[in-house]
């Protein structure tokens, strides 16, 4: 490999090929172009968030077509990985179930007592919520970035804030939204505030990512004492999610701070729902002519 | 027949490294079903920049360093600009020395690549920590580095691989 390295080296540096590199000012000016967008997109994070979007919609139904072998590929290598775990997974999923059934028959009469109360109360509930189900087609994969690029839009009826899930919890939200694709923000990323509730503790808090994959519980009492696994589900506060979609548990870190660890494996999703918020029909709009 | 099958051959041959540099690309920014795989993704195109630079600079001129770099800023939510700025930077810096690495064994471009792995990350990293007030995780960042580092010889084996195609098809032009 050395020997060939070096006869490839030897065969292209002949004086020819620097002769046809073009102009020697070109780099600065790039740079320079380069230079400008950074200090726009600092400056200004809502307008280059904007551009992001405007060109992501205008490349993205590429991408998404010039990934499809790749992601074929990728689910084909990941079910034949898969297929050698086949018959503990079967006996796995046969227990699951079986569990679930029971859940299931709890539900049922849950349901029955909820529905009964709602009666008794008169309260208005909200249209069942609808959601889109989308393939991820862009997912940055790094430690500064925690992101992802969704080929839906306001054509599917996504809008900015809406909920993200995947099939096991909250995955993120809706940031920016064109007509053929949209940006979700995972609830790792620094930039992610979500408004939760701790369950066992019925205490509200603020969820804020950081850019590892345990995002920390922020707006606590500082005296509270919370158990390590106690679930997480959003509060629905602000309005933008719904109330009670999982979260995740509760962990302590070393430094005693409570953190979450998502219900979500948020390193490999490849497909998640976008839940649309009905309007609340307990909301009475204000009369401002008044 | 025989001159449209060479004739395609022929474009096969010198659009090998582009449709290379489209593959890699792709396949550095699509998700991945391999657990662990997500956040520490290789960073494939910086070493097809390192590449070209080296040894045949008007592949990777600094037009096409700036799109690929506005391209990934576009896909991976990076600030707009930042892996442009990087990418030119990275193309300008390395078609100036690349005499140094011309003629060089093998092991000289890695321990040159490393180096330029290193630098383009820590600048990454500072722009992000200034824009965000918040040091991203240094763990993963050294981990997305030393996995750039470690797959570089791979993606160099595809790079040759094209370039020779490239090459074949000159000769008989």
């Amino acid at each position: 490999m050395l020997v060939r390295q070096n006869a490839l080296s030897q065969s292209i540096s002949s004086p020819s090929t620097l002769s046809l590199w073009g102009n020697r000012y070109a780099s600065y000016i790039f740079l320079f172009l380069a230079g400008l967008l950074l200090l726009i997109s600092s400056l200004q994070p809502k307008f280059a968030e904007q551009a992001h979007i405007n060109v992501a919609n205008i490349t993205a139904p590429v991408l998404d077509f010039a990934s499809r072998p790749f992601v074929h590929i990728a689910n084909t290598s990941s079910d034949i990985g898969r297929l050698a775990a086949l018959q503990s997974e079967n006996a796995r999923l046969m227990e699951e179930n079986q569990k679930l059934r029971q859940w299931y028959l709890r539900a049922l009469a849950l349901n029955t007592e909820v529905e009964s109360l709602r009666a008794l109360s008169n309260l208005k509930v909200p249209a069942a919520q609808s959601f889109v189900t989308t393939r991820i087609i862009a997912d940055p994969g790094n430690a500064y970035v925690r992101s992802l690029l969704a080929p839906v839009g306001t054509t599917d009826g996504v809008e900015v804030q809406q909920a993200v899930m995947s099939e096991n919890g909250l995955a993120g939200r809706i940031i920016s939204t064109h007509e053929n694709v949209s940006r979700i923000l995972l609830i790792t990323d620094v930039n992610s505030r979500i408004p939760v509730f701790v369950e066992g503790a019925r205490q509200k808090a603020i969820l804020s990512g950081q850019n590892t994959d345990i995002p920390l519980l922020t707006h606590l009492p500082k005296d509270i004492q919370i158990e390590p696994g106690t679930l997480v589900l959003t509060s629905g506060h602000g309005g933008y999610f719904p109330m009670g979609l999982p979260v995740g548990r509760i962990v302590v870190n070393d430094d005693g701070r409570y953190g979450v660890r998502p219900f979500s494996d948020l390193r490999n999703l490849l497909y998640v729902r976008i839940i649309k918020i009905p309007v609340d029909p307990n909301l009475i709009e204000a009369d401002l002519k008044k | 027949m025989n001159d449209i099958s060479e004739n395609a051959k022929k474009i096969w041959h010198l659009t090998a490294p582009g449709v290379l540099i489209a593959c890699l690309f792709i396949l550095n920014i699509i998700p991945h079903a391999i657990p662990e795989y997500g956040t520490i993704k290789p960073d494939l195109i910086l070493i097809v920049i390192f590449y070209w630079s080296v040894h045949r600079p008007t592949i990777m001129p600094p037009s096409i360093s700036f799109i690929l770099g506005l391209l990934m800023d576009v896909f991976s939510a990076f600030p707009l600009g930042l892996n442009a700025f990087i990418f030119v930077l990275v193309q300008k810096f390395i078609s100036d020395q690349r005499k140094l690495f011309l003629g060089q064994p093998y092991y000289v471009l890695w321990i040159g690549f490393a180096f330029i792995c290193v630098v383009a990350n820590a600048l990454k990293t500072a722009v992000f920590t200034l824009m965000n007030n918040n040091l991203p995780s240094t763990g993963e960042i050294a981990l997305h580095v030393g996995l750039t580092v470690a797959i570089f010889p791979l993606i160099t084996i595809l790079l040759i691989g094209a370039h020779k195609l490239m090459l074949k098809a000159e000769r008989r032009s």
